[in-house]
């Protein structure tokens, strides 16, 4: 409600809602000064809850969104990204907490001689990519930002942030297409479809019917989008496995695993798409 | 008071509009802007200084602040700077550990005729470690090129270069004693608080030519003393951040650029591109204008460009035999670091901004506390060679005059000795050079006492030093600021002086 959100002085904004503001304040008095009982508040009102518009569909009274007749489109933060990759390809280790992840980092580091400095763990470590609990039992060391943090704008640990900015740039999308992380991810993804798909399989899997992916189609974009895919979408995707099915060809490799590597492909797309990281 | 504006700049002309009428629409224009590879200035009066103050870039506010995102603005194109300047790209070669000043550019004669004496005049009132009795410098100083410039035995090749050199003999790096805040302070600014590195700053400021390729490479930094913040970008957006290739525990040979090695088939991965390019594309048709989501589309194009071009940058075999004999490839001591200034040209040549090239923990260090003479022997045998060629290289290619070449390290060492054989860190003064980039060569500024201990004449600082850098990149450090937390940020904060003399 104020837009300059590292500022309430006499430089900063006016609250654009000061009744509403006014409401809220006494509200967090009256709970006691509970923080999490006025998010709570604030998230699940019906102004919070409202659909993204786009500023073309904004009237012209909003044209900046500033007196909500609609919300922005948000990109989830890295932490929430991270989670949702975790959770929707079926690898999310829910368990609160890890001492071991600490005593991860620094067993390496001892391991690397630096003793008990988890900073000299190199920002790529593999423990980086292959943590699958949620993101804020992920150790942030002072010093080491992992690469994953640093290039989705997470705040910088050695200072206080009030808004992260929001950045777009070519080194996220790399992450997305090479990382471990979203590799391993979408593989489970794909394993997990797969495997759940009824009948066999794996008996003759080149010579499956475009009907027979059509349940496990459905089933990706439900599971990573929140949705039935479109006709169009169905027709696209089988187009992509037909494609990229004979592409995957390697005699080293058995079929059941060219077909794997297929679907982890387009799952992988559903991940890297926009519609996964930006909320409506 | 206007509010501010989502994004940091705000575009010359209604883009809106313009695609409104466009048969190209959003996804052509995000791809060309992101994808160009000319340098596309910025109109002049769109300088950073006029960008709307941030921390406000689009939608970025965690709790759903009313900032709507309308506009897209490429935060690594291009941009002109405040005025013309002589330096359009940095190279910052930066010595770990600290360079002893006294037995490299900053010759004391006194010091050899008081070898074991008391300094006769107050020790700071801090010292990081008590330290003896003077000790003079195990290495000879002579006289060089036209110019006469005094460089130390320990660097013959760099001397041959010293006409191209600009030594500051009066850095001071105030009372930072120790290698973590003293690194932070070369680097940002600011050896207490989390500040934008300098590479950072210059990304802010400039943009970057090459889209290709990061605008900002950091080769080999080290974990240590500051870690990832001594290449980070604090507050400034996550694209101003160096990129990382490799870290100083990793030999260089097996340095990769992260993020570049494809996970996947190349021919599976551009089938990959184009599904999620159609979704996408036809996401942001139905969702409605979002610029947001049309530079996304073309980032993962960008990102599979940089994954196919880079390695070409990367690649040193495509330099002839001579070129790699001259830099010191593939022979002791020389191939680790000649191997990265020779990346460094390459990445110059190549459009990149800002390249900083490590020599760094662990496994490289000037920090001799003990055995200077074959802590520095060692460590100018390493460098002196890569660094000559560089230098000789970049002029022969006619870089030299557009690029900056610094040369600096953390703090100096204590003229005084620490045990029988070592020197102590020394902040009190100190030297670091630069070449190239509109720099006079060939001169020394600033002078120490005759003991080497303390600035006697023209104390460079390091918001001096910092101003004075920006300067030759045509960035007045007065204008090139940044709105965090309620007030304007600078690389220099509230000081800092050009030093004129030294522009050629």
């Amino acid at each position: 409600l104020v837009a300059t959100s590292d500022n309430f002085g006499t430089r900063g904004e006016r609250p654009t809602h000061p009744e509403l503001l006014d409401w809220l304040a006494g509200e967090f008095v009256a709970s006691g000064f509970r923080l999490k009982s006025l998010r709570r508040l604030l998230v699940t009102s019906a102004t919070y809850r409202q659909q993204a518009v786009s500023d073309r569909t904004l009237q012209p009274a909003d044209a900046e969104g500033r007196w909500l007749a609609g919300l922005p489109r948000r990109r989830l933060s890295v932490e929430q990204f991270r989670d949702a990759l975790l959770a929707v390809t079926g690898r999310l280790d829910l368990r609160a907490g890890s001492n071991e992840s600490g005593e991860y980092l620094i067993d390496k580091a001892e391991g690397i001689g630096a003793k008990i400095r988890p900073n000299r763990v190199a920002a790529d470590d593999p423990f980086y990519t292959t943590f699958i609990q949620r993101t804020i039992y992920l150790p942030v060391v002072r010093n080491m930002l992992p690469d994953v943090l640093a290039l989705f704008d997470a705040a910088d640990p050695n200072s206080v942030t009030a808004v992260r900015n929001e950045t777009t740039v070519a080194p996220q999308s790399l992450f997305l297409l090479n990382s471990p992380l979203v590799r391993e991810s979408s593989l489970a993804f794909a394993r997990q479809l797969l495997t759940a798909s009824a009948g066999p399989a794996d008996a003759a899997p080149l010579a499956r019917s475009e009907e027979d992916d059509r349940p496990l189609l459905v089933r990706a974009h439900r599971q990573a989008l929140g949705r039935e895919p479109t006709p169009e979408e169905l027709a696209e995707a089988r187009a992509f496995l037909a494609a990229a099915l004979p592409l995957a060809a390697d005699p080293a490799t058995s079929v059941a695993d060219q077909r794997l590597a297929a679907w982890q492909s387009l799952c992988q797309a559903l991940l890297c798409s926009n519609e996964f990281l930006y909320l409506e | 008071m206007p509010r501010p504006t989502a994004v940091p700049c705000s575009a010359p002309f209604s883009r809106r509009d313009w695609l409104a009428t466009s048969a190209l629409g959003f996804g052509q224009l995000a791809l060309h802007a992101l994808l160009s590879d000319e340098a596309r200035a910025e109109s002049p009066g769109q300088s950073p200084a006029n960008l709307p103050p941030a921390g406000n870039v689009a939608g970025g506010d965690p709790a759903g602040g009313p900032a709507v995102a309308t506009g897209f603005r490429d935060p690594l194109a291009p941009r002109a700077p405040h005025f013309p300047a002589t330096a359009r790209q940095v190279i910052f070669l930066f010595m770990h550990g600290g360079v002893s000043h006294v037995d490299t550019f900053d010759p004391k004669p006194r010091l050899a005729e008081l070898n074991g004496q008391p300094l006769p005049i107050a020790k700071p009132k801090f010292e990081f470690a008590p330290t003896g009795n003077l000790l003079a410098s195990p290495w000879k100083f002579q006289k060089h090129g036209e110019s006469g410039l005094e460089i130390s035995e320990l660097f013959p090749q760099l001397a041959t270069r010293a006409d191209d050199l600009c030594v500051l003999r009066s850095m001071n790096g105030g009372d930072q004693v120790s290698h973590g805040p003293a690194l932070l302070n070369i680097n940002t600014g600011s050896g207490v608080f989390a500040r934008p590195c300098l590479g950072a700053w210059t990304l802010y400021g400039l943009g970057s030519d090459n889209r290709n390729l990061p605008g900002f490479l950091s080769l080999s930094p080290s974990l240590y003393h500051g870690g990832t913040q001594n290449y980070g970008s604090a507050f400034l957006p996550a694209s101003f951040q160096g990129t990382r290739v490799g870290d100083g525990g990793t030999p260089f040979p097996q340095a990769r650029l992260a993020g570049l090695v494809p996970g996947d088939r190349p021919d599976r991965q551009r089938l990959q591109l184009d599904l999620l390019a159609r979704r996408n594309r036809r996401h942001a048709d139905a969702v409605g204008g979002d610029a947001r989501l049309d530079a996304r589309i073309a980032s993962f194009e960008m990102a599979y460009r940089m994954q196919s071009q880079a390695p070409v940058v990367f690649d040193l075999s495509q330099e002839t035999a001579g070129t790699l004999a001259r830099y010191g490839v593939d022979r002791e001591p020389t191939d680790e670091f000649a191997r990265q200034c020779l990346l460094a040209r390459r990445c110059i040549e190549a459009g990149v901004r800002f390249v900083q090239v490590n020599f760094s923990y662990p496994r490289n260090y000037w920090d001799a506390h003990g055995d200077l003479r074959n802590n520095h022997t060692s460590n100018a045998a390493k460098v002196d060679q890569p660094i000559a060629t560089l230098l000789a290289d970049l002029r022969e290619r006619g870089l030299l005059d557009s690029t900056l070449v610094v040369f600096g390290t953390e703090f100096g060492r204590t003229p005084a000795a620490q045990g029988n054989d070592g020197r102590d860190h020394h902040p009190h003064a100190f030297s670091v050079w630069l070449a190239g980039g509109g720099v006079r060569g060939g001169i020394a500024y600033g002078q120490t006492d005759d003991f080497g201990y303390y600035v006697q004449e023209n104390k460079v600082t390091m918001p001096d030093f910092h101003a004075t850098l920006l300067h030759l990149l045509g960035l007045d450090h007065e204008r090139l600021t940044y709105r965090h937390a309620g007030r304007d940020y600078r690389l220099t904060d509230v000081s800092g002086q050009v030093i004129d003399q030294i522009l050629a």
